[in-house]
C-alpha cells in the first residue's frame, strides 16, 4: 500500500514538473527585450554595414531551426528573397523544432560571419541529418569553395521571444 | 532510526557506506539516463541523436513564376508529394534565390528548389524517450532543472569520492583501489597531452 502511495506521488510529482517546464505558448529565451522600436529584417540587410555591432530588435517568422543541436534558426524578411540567421554558440540558447512557422522577436546584434561559421551553417543546413559519404564528402568540398566568395551576415541574439 | 541516529555517534566509515548507498540507489536512474544521452550526443557529427527526418523528393513541372507559387501549381505538388494538410498563405516563405519555402507545421516543410524542378517533403518525428532524455542532459529546460541537475551533479561527486573508502585496506584506496585510480586518470591525460 506504502509502495503504491509513494509512486503515485512521484508520479504526480514528475506530471507537474514537465508541466512547470513545458507552461505557456510563449517561449522565452535569453535575457528580457530591452528594446521596442523595431527595425525592418530589410533595412538591416539592405545597409548591414551600418548595423554590425549594435543592438537592434528584428521581427520575423521562422522559416527553419537546426535540428541537431538547436544552435541557428532562419528569420523571413519582409521582403523576398531575403532571410537572416539567427546563431549561437552550442548551449548558449536551444531553439526548439516547435518554433518553426511561428513568429519571433529577436534583440541582438548584427555579425559579419566568418567563412568557416557561414561555411558550416549552410552545410549543416543542407546535410543536417545525413551521414557524410564519400560523395558528401565531395560535394562539401565544392560547396568550400562556393562559400568562400561570399559575405554574410548574421544575428547574434541576447534576448528571444517566440510566439 | 532517526532518535538513534542522533544518540549513537554514527562512524564515518558507516555514514560513508550510507551515503554511497542511497545516493547510488536514488540518482542511478538519471545517471543511466544522462549516460545513454551521453553516448547518442557524442556522436552528433554521424547522426541526429533527437529526431528521425524522413524526406521524399518529387521532380515538378517548372513554375510560371518563380516568386509567385500559384494555388494550381502548389495543390498538384501536394498531391505529388502526398500531402493533403493545405499550408497557410503566410507560411509560405520565398527567402532565398530560387527556393520555396512552405512550413506545414512545426514537423512539416516542403522545399521547392526552382532552378533543379524539384520538390522534397520533409517530415521530422521525435526519437522516442531518446529525445527527453537529451533534453534533460543538455540542460534544455533551463530554469528550475538547472538547480536540480546541480544537485545531481553535487551528488554524482559524493558517489564517488564515497566510493573511494567503500573498502579498508588493500583493496582499498591506500592500496589496489588508489592504484585503479591513478590508472583511470591516465587515459584522460594522455589524450589531453596530444589534443589540448
Amino acid at each position: 500500500m506504502l509502495k503504491k502511495k509513494v509512486l503515485a506521488v512521484a508520479t504526480l510529482g514528475l506530471v507537474s514538473f514537465a508541466n512547470l517546464v513545458y507552461a505557456g505558448d510563449t517561449l522565452k529565451l535569453g535575457e528580457d527585450l530591452t528594446i521596442t522600436d523595431k527595425t525592418k529584417v530589410s533595412d538591416v540587410l539592405a545597409n548591414p554595414e551600418n548595423y554590425l555591432g549594435k543592438t537592434v530588435l528584428i521581427e520575423g517568422k521562422i522559416t527553419d531551426v537546426c535540428t541537431k543541436r538547436g544552435c541557428w534558426l532562419k528569420v523571413s524578411s519582409d521582403k523576398k528573397k531575403q532571410k537572416i540567421v539567427v546563431k549561437v554558440q552550442d548551449g548558449e540558447m536551444v531553439f526548439p523544432l516547435e518554433a518553426r512557422g511561428k513568429t519571433a522577436k529577436i534583440e541582438g546584434v548584427l555579425y559579419k560571419a566568418e567563412e568557416e561559421e557561414q561555411h558550416q551553417h549552410e552545410y549543416e543546413e543542407k546535410h543536417n541529418h545525413e551521414h557524410q559519404s564519400g560523395k558528401e564528402k565531395e560535394h562539401k568540398h565544392k560547396h568550400d569553395h562556393k562559400m568562400k566568395k561570399k559575405a554574410t551576415y548574421m544575428f547574434k541574439p541576447t534576448a528571444v521571444v517566440i510566439e | 532510526m532517526n532518535a538513534s541516529l542522533k544518540k549513537a555517534k554514527i562512524p564515518a566509515r558507516k555514514l560513508n557506506i550510507l551515503f554511497h548507498r542511497y545516493l547510488g540507489y536514488f540518482f542511478a536512474g538519471l545517471t543511466i539516463i544522462y549516460c545513454i544521452s551521453g553516448l547518442a550526443v557524442n556522436h552528433i557529427e554521424d547522426w541526429n541523436p533527437n529526431f528521425i527526418i524522413k524526406k521524399n523528393k518529387v521532380s515538378i513541372i517548372p513554375l510560371k513564376d518563380r516568386e509567385n507559387l500559384s494555388n494550381n501549381e502548389l495543390a498538384k505538388i501536394l498531391a505529388q508529394l502526398e500531402v493533403k494538410q493545405k499550408p497557410k498563405e503566410d507560411n509560405i516563405f520565398y527567402s532565398e534565390e530560387e527556393i520555396i519555402e512552405i512550413v506545414l507545421a512545426e514537423s512539416e516543410k516542403i522545399t521547392i528548389d526552382t532552378t533543379e524542378n524539384t520538390a522534397e517533403h520533409e517530415k521530422i518525428s521525435k526519437i522516442p524517450l531518446l529525445h527527453t532524455f537529451n533534453f534533460l542532459h543538455l540542460n534544455n529546460p533551463k530554469k528550475m532543472w538547472t538547480f536540480y541537475a546541480d544537485f545531481f551533479a553535487f551528488s554524482l561527486l559524493l558517489i564517488s569520492i564515497t566510493g573511494l573508502f567503500m573498502k579498508k585496506g588493500k583493496e582499498g584506496f591506500w592500496g589496489k583501489g588508489g592504484l585503479l585510480l591513478v590508472a583511470g586518470l591516465i587515459p584522460p591525460l594522455i589524450f589531453l597531452f596530444i589534443y589540448y
